[in-house]
């Protein structure tokens, strides 16, 4: 009895430290940012002296818009490195919650650019200027395109690897006579991204679909049509990032994660036949994945504490696995 | 589900004057409010404290606002009238427009305010949006631009302050009202990334060295410090720097108030940029923004910290560490408890404090005059919600 509690302690290791396998993923995704930030500050480089040779004020502009995007992969880097630092007493669980902080600047980022670069397009609308080498332009976009594409299929592919092979060895330790709730929230974690490293991939996206509307406003003469690319693709771009924001405001929220049904639980938890009731049942994610749970059980007189909490233990890690659970016995 | 009950005589906002002076406000808060499971566990106590346990008004619902509905068992969310729960991102927009139009009657007095002064940049910001493309002048279509931006945070305020009034149900257990805490960060946000992009501007204006300076641009910096200064007043008792929060509202209103007081200054500091420019000072316009957004970073960083600070989870600031650790000094010396093995504390909200406690006990005692034990030592704190895991050796 004693040895499963310490057992459950473990696997996320009271007090929260980090775990081998968080460090393995943190480090995965720190790896995949590294690589993006390197291949923009390269781009930036190349387009910032092109565009001084060239005289082309838009290709330094876009210079800019790629400094913006090292910032926000900074950004992204550093929230992932802070994720690793160790609780302390007044952040006492951790400081997992940054990446998510730091998920909701790049997204807030995001929006400010799309902004400024609806900004710009009308504005280039208005001023009728035509001073800019269009060739180049379209040179140095569909280079940026090249890069992009290569930088979003790196942050794909390596996923799916890291996913796979860490599930299949947890799937076979278990009962299987639970297991239905357990399967479905592994399954869920299989394709679940850092979600850090998913902000970095939609900053690339927005860039690559701009890259996409600077080619196709190849003639000049299709001013209007610059405008309407922009609007669409900004729109496209605000779109992808609904999925994302969502994920953190609910977390952020201190609201019960998506793949556990509090209702259920609550239910499954009643029947068991020492507990009388079950009240201030809180379920809370600190950073998408890991998630915690309190809650005051009320069981018979004649029961015993102990027994009853193990089983309350049990049946939460068994049905939907969470480990840290925080429960209150009442009589 | 139920939440802490509690007994404040003065939280109205419709006396904005009284906000200051509040200093018997925290020791009234933490004497009446008790958790109702620590009523159940325990019986029946002193008749005054029953009494006090009786549900009073929730402070968040103005005398304005509908009466409290009853808490429905089965987590049904009763503000929006439906059988089923809305979710925040999945309402209609047939629903939305005829919400807003109930939020707007039923809504508190900074709610109105706040709408009208939304809506006076909303005409503001679309009239220079139209005249900037008519006559094709870039410098009001950027200061649309940047109204428009600061529209929508201002809106998103406004839609924390009336989702915030919603009763918790089974998917969000604390509630809504950190949604108010997120919109202040936000709006903190917003405000640091102003005072980024001002300071390029003022690198650019310097490496230009050529003054962009545009006579129409001041009329409608003139206007838009005229409209933010009217929000200044609406919002005058959150006017300061460091405030100390006491309830979620407060982060909200305080972060709408920095909002309108960093475009005003920026306003303030266009007007002077050009005034300076005119009597011929050089470079006036990289010293004005330069120091407009120096000036804006300072006021927001302490918003932006607190704020950080409760969505992070970080212990409660207003309870000193020593506090903390007196507490469990004092839980270790009973007898009966062998160690602490977990003691977490944080805020769901300013003013609401849920702590969790693991203790490792000797076996076989009654663990009821334990519990209520800690409860008391944590009650003296403020933390109304515990939770506590007695593991027997």
């Amino acid at each position: 009895m004693e040895s499963r509690r310490s057992k459950v302690c473990g696997e996320t290791a009271c007090g929260f430290s980090t775990s081998s396998n968080d460090a393995k993923e943190r480090v995965a995704s720190m790896r995949k940012l590294c690589f993006v930030v390197l291949l923009c500050l390269l781009f930036m480089t190349i387009e910032v002296v092109g565009g001084i040779k060239a005289n082309s004020l838009a290709i330094l502009a876009d210079a800019a818009h790629l400094l913006t995007d090292v910032a926000a992969f900074a950004i992204s880097m550093l929230s992932l490195w802070a994720s690793s630092w160790d609780a302390n007493p007044r952040q006492s669980f951790g400081f997992f919650r940054i990446e998510i902080l730091g998920a909701l600047v790049s997204i807030q980022l995001i929006w400010l650019l799309t902004g400024i670069l609806v900004y710009e397009a009308i504005t280039r609308l208005i001023q009728e200027t035509n001073d800019v080498d269009g060739f180049s332009m379209v040179l140095i976009a569909a280079f940026g395109l090249v890069v992009n594409i290569i930088m979003i299929d790196h942050d794909h592919d390596h996923d799916h690897d890291h996913g796979h092979g860490h599930v299949h060895d947890h799937s076979h330790n278990h009962d299987h006579g639970h297991g239905d709730n357990a399967e479905q929230l592994l399954e869920k974690s299989k394709e679940r991204k850092n979600i850090n490293v998913q902000g970095a991939y939609l900053h690339v996206l927005g860039d690559l679909l701009q890259s996409l509307g600077v080619m196709i406003w190849y003639n000049p003469k299709w001013k209007v049509i610059d405008l309407i690319c922009t609007l669409v693709f900004s729109v496209i771009v605000l779109g992808t990032t609904i999925k994302i924001l969502r994920s953190i405001l609910e977390v952020l929220m201190e609201s019960t994660p998506r793949e556990i049904d509090a209702r259920q639980l609550k239910k499954g938890l009643m029947e068991m036949e020492q507990v009388v009731d079950v009240h201030e049942l809180h379920i809370w994610a600190i950073t998408v994945g890991k998630a915690l749970f309190s809650c005051h059980v009320k069981i018979r007189p004649e029961a015993d504490d102990d027994m009853v909490l193990n089983k309350v233990i049990d049946y939460i890690w068994k049905e939907y696995r969470i480990s840290h659970v925080t429960i209150q016995i009442e009589r | 589900m139920e939440r802490s009950i509690s007994f404040n005589p003065r939280f109205d906002n419709e006396l904005p004057n009284d906000r200051s002076s509040d200093v018997g406000y925290a020791t009234n808060d933490r004497r009446l409010a008790y958790s109702r499971s620590f009523q159940q566990s325990h019986g029946p106590r002193t008749p005054a404290v029953t009494e006090a346990a009786k549900p009073f008004l929730d402070r968040t619902v103005s005398s304005i606002d509908m009466p409290p509905e009853i808490y429905s068992v089965d987590g049904n969310d009763v503000f929006f009238g439906k059988g089923k729960e809305a979710e925040i991102g999945k309402v209609s927009v047939l629903q939305m427009v005829s919400e807003i139009i109930r939020v707007l009657r039923s809504g508190n007095r900074q709610m109105k305010k706040l709408f009208l002064l939304i809506s006076l940049n909303v005409v503001y910001s679309t009239t220079e949006l139209f005249i900037g493309l008519f006559t094709g002048r870039v410098g009001l279509v950027s200061d649309a631009f940047h109204l428009t931006f600061g529209c929508g945070l201002l809106t998103f305020s406004l839609f924390a302050m009336a989702t915030s009034r919603k009763k918790p149900d089974h998917a969000y257990s604390y509630g809504y009202k950190r949604l108010e805490v997120l919109s202040a960060f936000t709006n903190a946000l917003f405000l640091m990334f102003m005072s980024f992009s001002l300071a390029v501007e003022a690198l650019h204006a310097f490496i230009q060295d050529e003054s962009e300076h545009k006579h129409y641009l001041i009329v409608s910096a003139v206007t838009n410090l005229l409209v933010n200064l009217l929000g200044v007043w609406f919002f005058r008792n959150y006017a300061r720097v460091n405030i100390v929060y006491r309830k979620a509202e407060d982060m909200n209103y305080h972060s709408v108030c920095l909002h309108v007081i960093a475009d005003s200054i920026r306003s303030a500091g266009l007007i002077l940029a050009s005034w300076l420019l005119s009597l011929g000072v050089e470079n006036a316009e990289v010293l004005c923004l330069g120091l407009v957004s120096v000036t804006v970073f300072m006021l927001v960083m302490p918003l932006f910290k607190a704020t950080g600070g409760v969505l992070l989870q970080m212990a409660p600031p207003n309870i000193p560490s020593s506090a903390l650790s007196k507490c469990l000094r004092q839980i270790t010396s009973r007898e009966d408890v062998v160690e602490v093995l977990q003691a977490r504390f944080w805020e769901v909200v300013p003013g609401h404090t849920v702590g969790s406690l693991r203790l490792q006990v000797k076996s076989g005692i009654d663990e009821r005059p334990l519990l209520q034990y800690v409860y008391d030592v944590y009650h003296d704190l403020g933390v109304r919600d515990l939770t506590l895991q007695t593991d027997y050796t």
